[in-house]
């Protein structure tokens, strides 16, 4: 009989209206359907990961190394939950960028079910006749493992649908650019795909979206113009189309942008504000920060810029301010900057910030020593 | 003659040492300190090597250029593009191709005839007056990709070609070598390698007359620190005389006392040096770091 706490067997009638999507999990804080970056420590930071219907600009550092690292492990996510995916990109060739993915680590759901399945049971005999859970659980995974040292084979990227944009089938691009011809491109393929909210269509799948060095000199001269040129437009007016695009879709997007390039702070700002989420690399190759020793466990800074309330008045709080990532000979992870522990004999007790200390004390000018030797 | 092996970045570009090549090159000098004596170096290195040169030249005539750059006795051929004679097409009535035309369009019909070719824009600031800025540089990359074309040297004089221009070939370029004034000559030379590593240098050189570069050294770095530099007051004595007189103790050392100091062996350094090795080949499953989670660790 149906007391407290028994199950009931009462099954309701008619299909279960969840949305199973692989690959994707609902996020404990608000109820976004939230898909995995293929980097756990960034899905930390973006609390859980990157919601359907959202956009993730990441400004590149100085010389691409790290931020195509980014990209690499998105992509490669995607084609291991089997995701759609369009890849935009002019500097790089797309079809570079997708041979040169991560490989996965995960072992095969295949090789663990041939694994002893006739045993007779001796203790949990009630459950002999129980059958086996399904298998095949690696495609439903939220987040996979990669490893950086070797490359994805090309029949498992072959069975993803990827669709690569490199500019060759735009006719005149002095005339139209490159952006309109790509708004259009992903516009068809989200109406292709069914993946539009407005169409009634159940949603197996979300697309995810990338372009890669957004706005650099082959897109378009707007990097070096100056707001009062109002040149501007092309560049706004496409980010500002595809983020309604890819709201009104299951559709992710990540956008890598050189902003390094801008001569007026403004344009990054907007585009700040166009994005949902926003996070800047700022890597420690030929700058003197490459000496201070703070810094030498560490490629680079991890600056979080903006973070998405969706659906809430505030984001998710992180804990830390300061972040940096480290690429590890197998991975790329982002940790919180620690200062090492001062174990020397001279240990130096002062509060400020290292980062940006001045030299000389307050009090005695330079007579003062750092250190008393006792 | 022993091979001597070249540690210096300079060396390995000029010589083409750099493994892979760099697809495009961006050599920029100033109106103090001329460029052209690395650019023809370069150049000589690669007809040495058998590759032909497509030169495309808009401020010096073909017949001067061809004084400095023989290729007589030289397995690679130089092919010249002219557009230093009349690029605006005042004296014949049209305008060169060469200079008006985008460059993979130019270059296309010799590119495709067999061979690995260089490509040489002398002057990127003079076909700047010619061509659209964004027409140039989409040129310039498609140029670089191209399967038959094994690097393109862009040269130019950076006080005088535009920034943006400036920026955007360098954020396409995988090598860029910025000639400075000094004495002798250097160049600040940052180098792009598809595996991700970027490396700098600053070097400075001097070039013999038959265009072959000597003497490369790095040179001595005194920039400025922003950064806090290493505590390294740990091996000096930092107490003053003032405050050391202020106090009652006894704090300064005698020479012997500190000389006794210096020479103590504490146990534990006696130990170390000693011992066995730790071979250890990482399986396929381990995540070994070169760096041990423990180096901070001071004791």
């Amino acid at each position: 009989m149906s007391g407290v706490g028994a199950v009931s067997s009462f099954q309701k009638r008619g299909k279960a209206r969840v949305v199973s999507i692989p690959g994707a999990r609902p996020s404990v804080h608000n109820s976004q359907l939230l898909l995995s970056t293929g980097m756990p420590s960034l899905d930390h930071l973006l609390g859980g990961g990157l919601p359907v219907g959202s956009i993730l600009l990441l400004e590149q550092d100085r010389h691409d190394v790290y931020s195509k690292l980014f990209l690499k492990y998105y992509l490669a996510e995607g084609v291991m939950s089997g995701h759609m995916l369009t890849l935009a990109s002019l500097d790089e060739s797309p079809q570079t960028l997708m041979a040169t993915l991560p490989a996965s680590t995960d072992r095969d759901a295949d090789e663990d079910s041939t694994t002893g399945t006739d045993r007779q049971m001796t203790i949990a005999w009630r459950y002999q006749n129980q059958s086996a859970p399904p298998a095949g659980l690696s495609s439903n995974r939220f987040s996979h493992s990669f490893d950086l040292t070797g490359t994805m084979e090309e029949d498992q990227v072959a069975k993803v649908d990827t669709c690569l944009f490199d500019g060759s089938e735009v006719e005149s691009p002095a005339s139209t650019g490159y952006y309109w011809p790509l708004l259009q491109h992903i516009e068809r393929r989200i109406t292709e795909g069914g993946l539009s909210t407005a169409c009634n269509k159940a949603k197996t799948n979300v697309m995810r979206l990338a372009v890669h060095s957004l706005a650099s000199p082959l897109w378009g001269w707007e990097f070096s113009r100056q707001e009062k040129d109002h040149q501007w437009h092309r560049l706004t007016t496409f980010f500002y189309g595809l983020r309604a695009l890819v709201r009104s879709s299951f559709c992710v997007c990540l956008v890598t942008v050189p902003s390094h390039l801008f001569h007026d702070t403004a344009l990054i700002r907007r585009l700040q504000s166009l994005a949902d989420f926003v996070v800047r690399l700022e890597s420690f190759q030929g700058s003197d920060k490459e000496t201070n020793p703070i810094f030498k466990d560490y490629h680079g800074l991890f600056h979080v810029v903006k973070l998405a309330a969706i659906n809430t008045l505030v984001p998710p709080q992180l804990d830390a301010t300061d972040w940096v990532f480290k690429l590890r000979r197998r991975r790329m992870v982002i940790e919180r900057l620690h200062l090492p522990p001062e174990l020397s004999e001279t240990v130096s007790r002062s509060q400020e910030d290292p980062l940006t200390k001045p030299r000389g004390m307050a009090c005695m000018g330079e007579k003062l020593p750092r250190n008393l030797e006792f | 003659m022993a091979a001597v092996v070249s540690r210096t970045v300079l060396d390995r570009l000029v010589s083409l040492r750099e493994s892979p090549m760099l697809r495009l090159l961006l050599l920029t000098d100033t109106v103090e300190v001329c460029g052209r004596g690395l650019l023809y170096c370069l150049l000589c290195a690669h007809l040495r090597a058998g590759t032909h040169i497509l030169y495309l030249t808009t401020s010096l005539h073909p017949a001067e250029l061809h004084q400095h750059i023989k290729d007589d006795d030289t397995a690679g051929k130089i092919e010249f593009y002219d557009g230093a004679t009349d690029p605006c097409g005042w004296d014949s009535g049209e305008p060169a191709e060469c200079v008006t035309k985008p460059l993979p369009e130019v270059m296309k019909s010799r590119c495709r005839t067999g061979g690995k070719v260089v490509v040489v824009v002398d002057r990127l600031e003079h076909l700047m007056l010619h061509q659209d800025s964004g027409q140039l540089v989409r040129g310039l990359h498609t140029l670089a990709h191209e399967g038959e074309v094994e690097q393109v040297v862009v040269y130019c004089g950076r006080d005088v070609v535009c920034e943006d221009m400036l920026e955007a070939v360098t954020h396409l370029a995988s090598g860029v070598l910025h000639l400075h004034h000094t004495q002798p000559c250097s160049c600040v030379i940052l180098v792009r390698k598809p595996s991700g590593k970027v490396i700098k240098a600053q070097e400075e050189f001097s070039l013999t007359p038959d265009f072959r570069v000597q003497g490369v050294r790095p040179t001595q770095k005194n920039t400025g620190q922003v950064g806090v530099p290493a505590d390294t007051s740990a091996s000096s004595d930092p107490t003053p005389e003032s405050l050391l007189a202020a106090t009652t103790f006894s704090l300064s050392l005698t020479d012997e006392q500190r000389r006794a100091k210096n020479e103590l062996l504490l146990p534990h350094t006696r130990v170390q040096g000693e011992g066995g090795q730790i071979l250890y080949t990482p399986d396929q499953e381990d995540d070994w770091d070169e760096d041990d989670p423990d180096d901070d660790l001071d004791i």
